[in-house]
């Protein structure tokens, strides 16, 4: 896998878990099956300066912004299409090979595409 | 939801080597059919979400998760210590049996919330099933786990 998608990926993830923790109702249910969860973690936030820092300043900017528009920057590919906007993919882009080997992103929604499969 | 659809006895660990948080994490996420590279960055998100809070719910019972673009389906493993994990756990006792999963970002977290739900609440009636702990056949294992499942449902109806 391409190493800048990597960080994409582990940056999406990271935001997602955390945004998700704020978020009231996401919260309670959690809380209500026995998990706690605290408000802010210093560890997280220094884990994604980390990843911010390795990743390429461009990338980083298209990503703030797509993270802005949609709920997630990133969508995975399954069997052509794109979990995104799930609008099917053109045929020269699926039957490419090594897809994750470079940082591709859908010609419809514009987020950072993960292959699956 | 029944547990039966999404485990089997490959996704079961009945002795865990590792006494630590971070190992036992390790040794479950082994048990997924994803590569190498896609399982070390699973155990990093599934540590990153410990951050947030011990996923140790207490009585032993451990239940790690998390959600990534990396994963297509939602997959549940099962793991046991006989001897127990340091866990960092919310009563500080030692876990003994854990349900990590792991899922998609879709559907929508629904699946995911109901399927962490139903876990949550049947670890809680493991608890009252000691012998659990004892049973050494994988086979053996699942069936009295599908036959709390079972009870529960019953008793919900
Ligand atoms: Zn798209």
């Amino acid at each position: 896998m391409h190493q800048q998608l990597e960080l994409l990926i582990m940056l999406n993830d990271l935001d997602i878990l955390v945004k998700e923790s704020q978020n009231k109702n996401m919260r309670k249910k959690e809380e209500s099956y026995g998990f706690k969860l605290v408000h802010h973690s210093v560890e997280l936030a220094r884990a994604r300066e980390e990843i911010v820092r390795k990743l390429d300043k461009n990338l980083y900017e298209t990503y703030e912004r797509l993270m802005s528009k949609y709920e997630r920057a990133l969508a995975p590919v399954v069997n052509g299409v794109c979990y995104g906007c799930y609008m099917r993919l053109p045929i020269a882009e699926t039957t490419q090979q090594n897809k994750n080997e470079k940082v591709s992103t859908c010609i419809n929604c514009g987020r950072f595409l993960y292959w699956i499969g | 939801m029944k547990l039966g659809e999404f485990l089997t006895e490959k996704n079961i660990k009945l002795n865990l080597a590792s006494k630590k948080k971070a190992g036992v994490i390790g040794e479950l996420v082994e048990l997924l059919s994803v590569g190498e590279r896609i399982k070390s960055m699973l155990k990093d998100n599934l540590l990153k979400r410990e951050k947030m809070g011990s996923t140790g719910v207490g009585k032993g019972i451990a239940i790690p998760h998390c959600r990534s673009v990396l994963v297509d389906k939602l997959t549940v493993i099962i793991g046991r210590s006989k001897r127990g994990i340091d866990y960092d756990a919310q009563d500080g006792k030692p876990v003994h049996l854990l349900f990590l999963i792991v899922a998609p970002p879709q559907p929508q977290p629904l699946e995911y919330l109901v399927i962490l739900g139903e876990i949550a609440k049947l670890s809680k009636e493991i608890v009252k099933h000691p012998d659990i702990l004892k049973i050494d056949e994988k086979e053996r294992f699942l069936n009295v786990l599908f036959d709390i499942e079972r009870k529960l449902e019953k008793r919900g109806k």
